[in-house]
């Protein structure tokens, strides 16, 4: 507790005043982040390359803790690793998890593209990093005077203010976007419930499905019930699960891998 | 720095916890295997084998995805103006709702077009 404390001192000192504790974490992180960040690179997978993605944005979420801004560590976990790396896997299912990416360049010039900009991206950083070791960069006490989080409020609702409500524009594109390319449009009326329920009634079977059995070798979900004659009812079955590879007759029987192709099924109403 | 302990206390509980439980239910716990219990446990029904290419979600997860981030990046604006709210009065107020409001429009438009509708 006691070198937290004086930990919280150095740190309101300013960034030059670096205890061993800090020094301690950031190496430990560094190394972390590092190797996630190579692996990330270096992983077939692109499920695996997206959770070290995970673990190179957590562990800078603690640096950023470290360095005094508590604000930025927590949305670096609830925006970055919370909400963009969920996007990123969400559209890794959607593509296909397994899906190969093409070797061959698609896009002409597209390595020398990323030549460039991943030289520009170094030149950047060693221009920003130079400046804050030569020291260009004000300590953050000069922003932290109020507290990390209201010094932010300070800036966002005074100098960024224009800003700030343009971002609402920008939420506003990505939701209009993902509509654009993801929402079918219907076509059809969607049914009412009283349509559904004169359906049903005009149907072949207006009373509930027989429930299914009671015993199988997971669960009974899969297990057809007996009809009072000792033949397996198919309605009993929900469509879904006999569409997944299972006849309900195997359902309880052979593992998986001998699994054959859907059977034919009694259509439900 | 201090402002960490909790959460430095409240993680190291949950590792003591996850550690403790895994541990002493396999010293503790008896082990007799039968089939069922070694198999995948997947909602109760039989383990399907994976389809091919690992299977693909719906396209319509997309947008629930996307309007996830669109709240969650509005959420997070809504912190700090809290801490500030008392110093930063009715311009704040004003700003936080015109903000708001710009963002629900997107939301509106996309359950007018019937972008939640799940069928």
């Amino acid at each position: 507790m006691s070198h937290l404390t004086t930990l919280a001192a150095t740190t309101a000192a300013g960034p030059g005043a670096a205890s061993i504790t800090q020094n301690l974490v950031f190496w430990v992180l560094a190394v972390i982040s590092v190797t996630a960040g190579v692996g990330m690179v270096l992983a077939r997978r692109a499920v695996h390359c997206a959770l070290m993605l995970a673990i190179v944005m957590l562990s800078l979420a603690v640096l950023y803790a470290l360095a005094g801004a508590p604000f930025l560590a927590f949305v670096q976990v609830i925006v970055y690793t919370g909400a963009v790396l969920m996007l990123f896997l969400f559209v890794l299912m959607l593509v296909g998890v397994s899906s190969a990416d093409s070797i061959v360049e698609t896009i002409k010039g597209q390595r020398l593209a990323a030549g460039v900009v991943g030289t520009g991206m170094l030149i950047l950083l060693a221009l920003g990093i130079g400046h804050g070791a030569i020291g260009g960069a004000r300590p953050l006490t000069s922003r932290n005077g109020s507290g990390n989080v209201s010094g932010i409020a300070d800036l966002i609702f005074t100098k960024y203010v224009f800003p700030f409500e343009v971002t609402s524009a920008l939420l506003i594109t990505a939701a209009l976007g993902a509509m654009v390319l993801a929402h079918r449009e219907r076509t059809t009326p969607k049914p009412t419930q009283r349509q559904l329920s004169r359906q049903r009634i005009a149907g072949s079977h207006p009373t509930p499905l027989p429930g299914p059995g009671t015993y199988a070798q997971h669960n009974s979900v899969d297990m057809p019930a007996m009809l009072p004659d000792g033949t397996p009812s198919e309605l009993s079955v929900s469509p879904v699960i006999t569409r997944r590879g299972l006849s309900s007759q195997e359902a309880g029987g052979p593992p998986p891998g001998q699994v054959e192709a859907p059977g034919k099924q009694e259509a439900r109403p | 720095m201090s402002l960490y302990v909790p959460i430095l206390v409240l993680a190291a509980l949950s590792a003591v916890f996850a550690v403790f439980s895994i541990v002493m239910g396999s010293l503790a716990g008896p082990k007799r295997w039968n089939r069922a219990k070694l198999s995948a446990y997947e909602c109760g029904i039989q383990p399907t084998p994976q389809p091919l290419g690992g299977g693909r979600f719906p396209i319509k997860y997309y947008l629930t995805a996307m309007l996830f981030i669109v709240f969650d990046i509005e959420i997070i604006f809504l912190y700090p103006w809290a801490v500030a709210f008392d110093r930063l009065g009715m311009f704040g107020l004003v700003e936080m709702v015109l903000f708001i409001v710009t963002v629900l429009v997107a939301f509106a438009y996309v359950w007018r077009r019937g972008g939640l509708e799940w069928d």
